[in-house]
């Protein structure tokens, strides 16, 4: 497509830019925040929590940033097409963004919690999805920087993988229960975590339709992209 | 190939050259009846040229040659045997540059029918002028000044007494040429709003450089580059999600 092609008025070319790199700063503190409460549940070890806990200041400071930034790009540059459909989906990612900063923080709240009772442990797809969760945002993210519609694609079908091991682990979790009630403290907490593990593959999955909007009009990735 | 009953005027390798200077490049392009349709493109790119082809307009330019085929309806436009006169009594022009008559507000829009005899009398001839100042919305303003000089108005005024001077022949055609160009934004919103009116009774023809006004105001919107027709489509899917690049670099803002 013509992103590539710059602007005559090359500062709006330089205000596109700049939004993708807020969101891409905003991006990377998600994912950190991501990884350390992924951390704290596979380790089981509560020590980085209430620094996640915190760390979503920053990430909602720069979500209002996102939105008073497009707010003025879309009052100056009256942006149409291509340019449009990238400023309105930038705003959404930044919202899908801050989703999965919540989420983190949620994690880490259970976290918390958890490591107050002993390890549950025989949850062995357990680090496996969280590795997957945290891949597939990371490749929606990159998607997003190469404007890879293919990468968006792939991100999208993973979604199927992420609900399905999401459905295992929590019957496992209540086969663990069953046979012993005294876990069903931290077992609760889990379950809830692992929902949230599970919402954090939906936003990327949004990420990535927000991409097919961007390259190709239209959001339906059911229709337009399936083979 | 079907004949579609909406279409107004079709185009057919239409070229036009300036002397040695090609302005059009086979154009071929179809106008629906009692829409609007919009001409966009850089200056230059022979929007205007294509406009003025339509009410023969060009024949007052001395080195100007028209090749190929312009239809309106079933007759052929540049037919030599064609009378001009009543060609241009079905299209109406409205210019960038307002320009009423040095005459009353009243004598700007009679003049039409006066000349052209659609009057039997000054009762029908001052009907005809309320009307048309009416769908021109400006009968409110101007109806206890009939008799001042059009050219008193406001800028955003005469170009509409130009609209109801256009309209009072009762003409098929409206061809527009950046009609709002001069004009502030609430004298473009109102001249918008009678377009969206105008255009019920209409085939509305309107060449704007504003990108924005294009896709408010129109039905079918016709990219042009370089003398030629680079893509027409619906306004909705040219400004949103065009099939050329040209095209989406031209409406974003990045052509160089």
């Amino acid at each position: 497509m013509s992103d590539e092609h710059e602007h005559i008025v090359k500062s709006f070319s330089e205000d596109l830019i700049k939004l993708k790199n807020i969101i891409l700063k905003m991006a990377g503190l998600v994912e950190n925040q991501l990884q350390l409460s992924l951390d704290s549940i596979l380790k089981h070890d509560s020590k980085d929590c209430i620094k996640i806990i915190k760390g979503d200041n920053e990430i909602d400071e720069l979500h209002i940033s996102i939105q008073n930034y497009v707010e003025r790009i879309i009052t100056l540059r009256q942006p149409i097409s291509l340019d449009l459909r990238n400023i309105l989906a930038a705003m959404q990612i930044a919202r899908e963004l801050e989703r999965v900063g919540d989420l983190a923080v949620n994690i880490a709240k259970r976290a918390i919690i958890i490591t107050q009772y002993a390890k549950i442990d025989k949850l062995y797809d357990l680090e496996e999805y969280t590795i997957i969760t945290k891949n597939v945002l990371r490749e929606a993210l990159d998607a997003y920087v190469e404007n890879d519609l293919k990468m968006a694609r792939t991100v999208w079908d993973k979604d199927d993988l992420i609900d399905d091991l999401y459905a295992k682990i929590f019957k496992q979790l209540l086969e663990l229960m069953n046979n012993d009630k005294k876990i069903a403290t931290p077992a609760s907490h889990l379950s809830f975590a692992i929902k949230n593990i599970e919402r954090i593959g939906d936003h990327a999955t949004n990420i990535a339709e927000d991409i097919s909007f961007i390259l190709t009009a239209d959001r339906n990735m059911h229709m337009s992209n399936k083979d | 190939m079907k004949k579609n009953d909406n279409i107004k005027i079709i185009t057919k390798d239409l070229c036009v050259f300036y002397g040695e200077k090609q302005a059009l490049f086979d154009v071929s392009i179809s106008i629906n009846a009692k829409e609007t349709t919009a001409l966009i493109g850089p200056s230059g790119c022979g929007k205007s040229t294509l406009l003025r082809c339509f009410n023969r307009m060009n024949d007052t330019i001395e080195n100007c040659v028209v090749k190929g085929n312009i239809n309106i309806d079933d007759a052929n436009v540049n037919n030599p045997e064609i009378d001009v006169v009543q060609l241009r009594t079905k299209i109406g022009m409205v210019f960038q540059k307002a320009n009423p008559f040095p005459k009353s507000i009243f004598d700007n829009v009679a003049y039409g029918p006066k000349i052209h005899g659609m009057a039997n009398n000054k009762l029908e001839l001052e009907e005809i002028v309320e009307n048309s100042l009416k769908q021109a919305g400006l009968w409110e303003e101007v109806k206890d000044r009939l008799n001042q000089p059009g050219n008193g108005l406001s800028g955003g005024q005469q170009q509409r007494l130009c609209i109801a001077r256009a309209i009072a022949v009762r003409p098929e055609i409206i061809l527009m040429d950046e009609p709002c160009s001069a004009l502030d934004p609430i004298a473009t919103a109102n001249i918008e709003e009678l377009m969206d009116e105008l255009k019920k009774e209409f085939t509305i023809i309107i060449v704007t450089h504003n990108m924005q006004q294009a896709a408010r105001v129109s039905k079918n919107t016709a990219f042009f580059h370089l003398g030629k027709l680079i893509e027409l489509g619906p306004t909705d899917q040219i400004f949103t999600n065009p099939k050329l690049e040209k095209t989406q670099d031209y409406i974003t803002g990045r052509f160089g």
